[in-house]
């Protein structure tokens, strides 16, 4: 077919920029539920203490709030439960980044007008770049369904827990296909596709969480749940995304032909003939990159605050034995609420999200570097400094009015069931804020990185994500503490309900503060470009 | 070292891991001159100036800017300085006329009426976002910036590599207006002519060095001229002469480039079979680049 001529080279261009970055999200999917199938085995070992943490979760609705509902006791029923949910939001993640990587964010750089001058068909790249990402969520799906039969799960069950999972990465491939047409930078494409994805799974979460079950089928991340995996197997189920992925990307065709080469599908109106006063000097400047990015994340967390806040409230009514009291506390970590072992999961979880913006604010510090933008600004009377200080600033600005809109919306859900507004509020904000020092953590250690390794100042996704992986997923494999307290968010006081303790808080203040003025020191001393 | 100059380098060299950037250059710049900066692509031109503007750290030698080091104290010597650089690169979702105000706040503030006139000089949409604008279109934000500010030094890298010749005279005039208010301008270019009508002196540079420096008369004066005449009869042992070269005699005409030391032989010669006519001309500036960029060319 023309229209997608020389989309063959394109695949093995792609596949070849992405030779790092693909086999790690692979890596990071197998492994998670290698790991996690590993594990759930050791820990319930026979019939009857399987069958109590069924109980235990299916007493709750709460406790589904993160991954869903657990119907059946086999090994491989929990191990799906526990793994699937995260899986497809990993999967979906990895796609959306891919799919705008290799189209948008081509065409807004301006690399694929030297290609599409080629003899390349209208359609190349956008072919080139699904075919790439779905055949990563392909070996995704397989290596998943390899490595839980290794694992010792049943195979059947075993791939049908692959395909899910990739099904979930199909149907986000073809959503940030279109959010490519719509949008007009590759930010903004990657932004919408991923608010979509946190609706999704806040009506998975909805239904998982109330009597509304058929909400599963209005979201894909629920529709994986639907597939029942080591429960049924319901291969039917996958044909859901296929279908959507199928519209998808037949829209994102039609939208492309007709829209012009490099704009979005959003009309671009005139600005400002002159700078506010909110954009001069160099604090203003990093104020405007930031603050649409920094609204959106807002709106995000209070929605997510909010929603999950509002279900605190029934863990109380379902708790009616002793045994599951017992096990819904060893779930939540330690605490001896259980219903402040849940809100602190959520307040965790939004620490973990601001940590997320944290450090994607100071590596726009590198961007900016790489895109020959700071060199004008550096060119001004504007010390280095004052120039990395002011992206700093707003991510340490940023990350806390973030943890305070989740806390205000979690405190505000929460007080107007319980009928406890203030105290509500009071609490909630303090569990909250308390996440702050480790979030400046992960921010203080990707200026570390982009003050002594430009080049690689993106590796500073890598401590973020072993922390997510050990504040999530660490304490249910039995990790060991030791391997816990590596993270800065395991660290914290578990607020609400734990004593605050000063202590953690100060030595995680004082690593990233050192981490950050050696940044700041590394960066003065280096070449800029 | 002299007090009224305003860049001085001198021996400056720079290494990107193995590959040599700058091998000794030496570049001066005096008060209110307007100065050019000549070179064939990768001759390291771009890091010269990112050296003068403390971007980039020197391996050996000095660069002195208004006197001080642009790697210890940028911010106090930006203060005095605006620059273009070569690839403007502007903010996606701030308009061009946000830019240049910001860009002004960032040197402390600029002059708005001057400001509001170079925008209409340079017809620039202000109202549009920075990914809207072509390459020339976003030269011209980055060039507003800088001739609207008071600053007394301009760094303008390949700055009219994107404009129509309509702006490309626009931007000559505003150059002008520059230097009458006494501004320093170090301005490198591959446009010949622009060069020829700006600039004051130049300073030629290759792989990494300066290879003369001057103005253009003082460059021309080292270099071959070329004659052309018509003779009675045909010349004899024209190719023997050093410093001949594109030698061609076709009958009794003769065109050839002659090294300044040789010019007295060759004249000596045609006198001797008798000159009809006679033109001499000094090389072209596009001859004279070519002489100092070419390796085959050069005369060590």
């Amino acid at each position: 077919m023309s229209t997608v001529a020389g989309s063959r080279q394109l695949v093995r261009l792609a596949s070849r920029r992405d030779r790092i970055v693909l086999p790690i999200w692979l890596y990071v999917l197998a492994g998670l539920v290698g790991s996690s199938a590993y594990t759930i085995k050791g820990l319930y070992p026979d019939e009857a203490s399987r069958q109590s943490l069924v109980v235990a979760i299916g007493a709750v609705p709460t406790a589904g709030a993160l991954y869903g509902r657990l119907v059946d006791d086999s090994l491989g029923a929990i191990t799906a439960w526990r793994v699937g949910v995260l899986g497809g939001v990993i999967a979906a993640v990895m796609s959306i980044m891919l799919v705008s990587r290799h189209t948008r964010a081509e065409e807004q750089n301006g690399r694929h007008e030297l290609v599409a001058a080629g003899a390349v068909g209208r359609y190349a790249a956008l072919a080139a770049a699904l075919q790439l990402v779905v055949t990563a969520n392909l070996l995704a799906g397989v290596l998943i369904g390899a490595v839980a039969a290794v694992f010792g799960l049943p195979a059947a069950g075993s791939f049908a827990l692959g395909a899910a999972i990739a099904g979930s990465g199909l149907f986000f491939t073809g959503l940030a296909a279109v959010t490519a047409q719509v949008a007009e930078t590759s930010r903004g494409a990657n932004g919408l596709a991923l608010a979509f994805l946190g609706l999704f799974y806040l009506v998975r979460a909805a239904a998982d969480m109330s009597t509304f079950t058929w909400l599963l089928w209005c979201s894909p991340i629920g529709w994986l749940e639907q597939v029942r995996a080591f429960d049924g197997d319901r291969w039917w189920v996958l044909l859901l995304p296929v279908a959507g992925f199928a519209l998808s990307v037949a829209l994102a065709g039609y939208l492309s032909a007709r829209r012009d080469y490099g704009s979005g599908l959003l009309p671009v109106r005139p600005g400002p003939a002159y700078a506010g006063a909110d954009t001069r000097g160099v604090l203003g400047l990093a104020w405007r990159l930031h603050r649409g990015v920094l609204a959106g994340w807002m709106a995000g967390l209070f929605v997510a605050g909010a929603a999950f806040g509002s279900f605190a409230k029934d863990i109380d009514a379902f708790l009616d034995s002793a045994r599951v009291k017992k096990i819904m506390t060893q779930l939540g970590g330690g605490t001896q609420d259980p219903v402040d072992a849940y809100l602190w999961t959520i307040m965790a979880l939004c620490g973990l999200m601001a940590g997320a913006f944290a450090v994607s604010v100071v590596l726009r510090a590198r961007s900016e570097e790489a895109g020959g933008r700071a060199e004008v600004v550096l060119a001004g009377g504007v010390g280095r400094l004052r120039w990395a200080l002011s992206h700093l600033a707003v991510a340490a600005v940023g990350s806390a009015a973030l943890l305070a809109v989740a806390g205000f919306g979690a405190g505000l859900a929460d007080g107007l069931r319980t009928h406890d507004v203030s105290g509500a509020l009071g609490s909630l904000l303090g569990a909250a804020l308390v996440q702050w020092p480790a979030v400046m953590l992960v921010a203080a250690l990707a200026m570390l990185l982009f003050g002594l390794v430009p080049r690689y100042a993106n590796a500073a996704w890598a401590p973020f994500g072993l922390f997510v992986f050990l504040t999530l997923v660490g304490p249910e494999l039995n990790l060991g503490q030791v391997a816990l307290d590596f993270s800065p968010f395991s660290q914290l006081p578990r607020l609400p309900g734990a004593q605050l303790t000063a202590v953690p808080l100060l030595w995680i203040s004082a690593i990233a503060l050192a981490a950050a003025v050696a940044g700041l020191a590394a960066f003065r001393r280096r070449d800029v470009g | 070292m002299n007090a009224t100059d305003v860049i001085d380098i001198s021996g400056l060299r720079k290494s990107f891991g193995r590959a040599q950037a700058l091998a000794g250059l030496d570049l001066r710049v005096p008060r209110g001159e307007v100065h050019g900066l000549l070179g064939p692509n990768g001759a390291g031109k771009s890091t010269t100036i990112r050296i003068l503007l403390g971007l980039l750290r020197s391996d050996g030698g000095s660069a002195a800017l208004f006197g001080g080091d642009p790697w210890k104290d940028p911010v106090t010597l930006h203060r005095r300085l605006a620059y273009v650089p070569g690839d403007v690169s502007l903010w996606p979702n701030l308009t061009g006329g946000e830019t240049i105000d910001l860009l002004g706040s960032l040197r402390g503030g600029l002059d708005k009426e001057r400001r509001d006139g170079l925008v209409a000089r340079f017809e620039l949409d202000p109202h549009k976002k920075g990914r809207a604008y072509s390459k020339g279109n976003r030269q011209k934000v980055a060039l507003v910036a800088a001739l609207a500010s008071e600053a007394e030094l301009l760094i303008l890298d390949e700055p009219t590599s994107g404009l129509d010749p309509l702006m490309e005279a626009v931007f000559r005039e505003c150059v002008a207006e520059a230097k009458e208010r006494g501004a320093t301008i170090l301005l490198s270019s591959h446009i010949l002519t622009e060069v020829e009508k700006l600039c004051d002196r130049v300073s030629i540079i290759r792989d990494g060095r300066t290879v003369d420096s001057g103005t253009l008369d003082e460059l021309r004066q080292f270099s071959r001229t070329t004659i052309n005449a018509r003779l009675s009869r045909p010349p004899v042992g024209l190719e023997t002469i050093d410093g001949v070269y594109a030698l061609k005699v076709d009958k009794d005409e003769v065109t050839c480039q002659v090294d300044p030391e040789a010019l007295e032989a060759v004249l000596r010669a045609l006198a001797d079979v008798g000159v009809r006519t006679l033109t001499s001309r000094p090389p072209t500036l596009e001859e004279l680049f070519l002489h100092y960029y070419s390796d085959s060319d050069t005369a060590e």
